[in-house]
């Protein structure tokens, strides 16, 4: 069982989070496994930036909760395919989203507080998804992509662009 | 570490919201079936993790924004925001920092500044002794000439409320039906609860200290057949080292009295009810023992047991055994002829009672914005117009004050002609009463006419009267000859006078 490597206070936020997305607009909390907290799911809709993100695109985003949640940052990354359901999804084009899925945005890594919680990060992405206004990746994609861990939090990451 | 107190119990299992609500089938044997709270060690302060519990009230506010569970033990930043005292404290030593995790303020903490408090404990006398360290506090500040701490513990109405709040019992999945406010639950755990298990420590079969995990509810067992008292409500002396060899371990089997097969005190009210073959109950409509396990299957089905009627809802009192119930009963009873009726009957009142309910809701509402004067649009507020006129609103403004002022003069006229009016009602009232008073003279004056004219008329008859005896004196002085001026003038007085 995954869960048993998270504190008992944590296992009792992730439920409560996985029941504050019921209510969510665009947004969607799936756990693929059940009894299994460490690997979530979260369904993002881009509803009001039809010109770059078709209203009935899903992106998915894979979310891990390290044993330390909600001390220690979620690794948190776009996903092409589920191995889970054998579904295949985009990742949104954006300045800040490498093609590998890794998505520079500060609170995921050394911006995060115990204070976010999976709804507000996942509210913070789909923003800016929406008020993105740029069909480019990042500059540096195709350097990056080649050496990137796979894991977006080893990576060292400088965040320089203030205005998304 | 404060979060110590988490997973410090090695019997503890995770996963609360997964395991299987309705004791009522889970066995509580020695393996881990039925999560609960187990006394393992010798200080079980340190393992009733409170932050697990289940509430059973609704906590909006007052929760931890880290734990996202009503406060426990809270602490205060010097930027106003209030955590769980374990959630900040890990907070601060998480790569964050010292920081607020909600506003990302600079915190300054140290340990040593603490005032001295028994956070892993959870005592309802907190509020005394926090307010008498308070006091130690403010005379030992003097002595440390460096700053104060920034978290420091939240006003104790805080934790006061949300120690208040109602949980359940821990050990739920066991059977407890035990709700109570949170501050209860360690006394209620160790002291009172019959489903906390405790080390057993009673002298086994074999000689040997029995080291398994038993329920309290079958270590306060009077005797080995009292098998039905197993609510553990006696209170007891019940520690974990309460080696008093009364009632014997409750781990050693021996054979079931019924069926030989062997089971210990804590199996055997399942095994009876679930396992055992020969634990027989006799059917009370025909007359078969049955083991308790096939009972439930048979009460279903059997032909002799007496039920009630189907149409007993609708006011049928007739109870028989089910084959005559098919045989006798079904086919003349008018409650089970009129069940379909009585059914639709019920469905459509049901309906009614709904749609009158909401109808009564919609007319509150229509009542309301009648008496808060919005009488149009049902109960909607007329702004509800101006909406979307937004482009044009300083023109539309600009004609309104037009019809404003057009509105404020032509009131300022009609007053006025009001008030002409009033004056002019004022006067007429006093002419009317004039008029009235005139009235009454003028009936007076009348009166006294009437009465003049009687009088008159009186007079008159007798000026007639005198004149005819005037006339009759004229011609007798004139037949005498010898009349006078005065003498006709002196007579007729003392006549006039004598008749008036």
């Amino acid at each position: 069982m995954g869960s048993k490597t998270f504190q008992k206070s944590a296992v009792k936020r992730l439920y409560k989070e996985l029941k504050s997305f019921e209510s969510a607009d665009g947004l969607a909390l799936v756990q693929p496994n059940t009894d299994d907290l460490s690997v979530l799911y979260i369904d993002i809709k881009v509803l009001d930036n039809p010109k770059i993100y078709p209203v009935d695109e899903t992106y998915r985003l894979v979310v891990n909760p390290s044993p330390t949640y909600p001390f220690d940052a979620p690794q948190i990354k776009f996903i092409k395919y589920d191995r889970y359901s054998d579904t295949s999804f985009k990742i949104p084009i954006h300045p800040h989203i490498y093609s590998n899925g890794h998505i520079c945005l500060n609170i995921l890594y050394d911006g995060w507080s115990p204070a976010n919680t999976l709804h507000s990060i996942a509210i913070s992405i789909q923003s800016m998804l929406s008020g993105n206004t740029l069909t480019i990746r990042p500059t540096d994609d195709g350097d990056y992509c080649s050496r990137a861990p796979s894991n977006p939090r080893l990576t060292r990451w400088v965040f320089d662009d203030d205005t998304v | 570490m404060s979060s110590s107190s988490v997973d410090r119990s090695p019997a503890s299992t995770v996963s609360p919201g997964k395991q299987p609500r309705n004791s009522a089938d889970s066995r509580n044997l020695d393996n881990h079936e039925a999560e609960g709270f187990d006394v393992t060690g010798d200080d079980p302060d340190l393992y009733i993790d409170v932050r697990s519990l289940t509430y059973t009230v609704k906590y909006d506010h007052l929760v931890c924004p880290i734990c996202q569970q009503p406060f426990l033990n809270p602490y205060t930043t010097i930027c106003g925001h209030t955590f769980c005292r374990a959630c900040i404290m890990q907070a601060i030593r998480s790569p964050m920092g010292s920081k607020c995790p909600l506003d990302r303020t600079p915190l300054f903490y140290e340990e040593r500044l603490e005032r001295p408090q028994n956070s892993g404990h959870y005592s309802r006398h907190r509020s005394s002794s926090t307010s008498l360290e308070r006091l130690e506090d403010s005379s030992s500040a003097d002595d440390s000439p460096s700053r104060e701490n920034e978290i420091f513990p939240a006003p104790i109405i805080i934790s006061n409320i949300t120690d208040d709040l109602k949980v359940r019992c821990m050990n739920n999945a066991r059977g407890c039906e035990w709700v109570g406010p949170r501050w209860q639950i360690k006394l209620h755990l160790l002291k009172h609860c019959g489903y906390t298990r405790f080390v057993c420590g009673k002298t086994g079969i074999d000689g040997k200290i029995c080291t398994k995990l038993c329920e309290r509810r079958f270590m306060e067992r009077k005797s080995e057949d009292d098998s039905e008292d197993g609510d553990g409500n006696e209170e007891a002396d019940s520690d974990s080292g309460n080696d008093s060899t009364d009632y014997g371990c409750p781990h050693i089997e021996y054979p079931c009295p019924k069926c030989e097969q062997m089971v210990s005190q804590i199996d055997q009210e399942w095994h009876l009810k679930h396992e055992c073959p020969k634990n027989m109950v006799v059917c009370h409509g025909c007359n078969f023992e049955f083991s308790m396990k096939l009972f439930e299957t048979h009460e279903k089905y059997c032909e002799k047991i007496h039920v009630k009627c189907p149409g007993a809802k609708f006011g049928c009192s007739w109870r028989g055994s089910r084959d005559i119930l098919k045989d006798v009963h079904l086919p003349e009873c008018i409650f089970v002829k009129l069940s379909e009726y009585l059914e639709k009957q019920e469905t459509r009142m049901d309906n009614l009672s709904h749609e009158n309910s909401f109808l009564k809701s919609e007319l509150s509402t229509i009542l309301d914005s009648v008496i808060q004067g919005r009488l149009t649009n049902l109960g909607f507020p007329l702004d509800l117009e101006e909406v979307p006129r937004g482009g044009v609103t300083d023109s539309v403004l600009g004609s309104m004050e037009e019809d404003y002022a057009q509105l404020i003069s032509d009131f300022e006229k009609l007053r006025l002609n009001a008030q002409r009016a009033k004056r002019a009602l004022t006067e007429l009232e006093v002419s009317k009463q004039m008029i009235s008073g005139l009235a009454a003279d003028n009936l007076q004056i009348k009166e006294e006419m009437s009465s003049q004219r009687l009088a008159l008329n009186s007079i008159r008859q007798q000026l007639q009267f005198i004149l005819m005896d005037r006339r009759r004196l004229n011609t007798t002085l004139t037949r005498l000859g010898s009349g006078t001026n005065l003498v006709n003038e002196d007579l007729p007085e003392p006549k006039l006078n004598n008749k008036l």
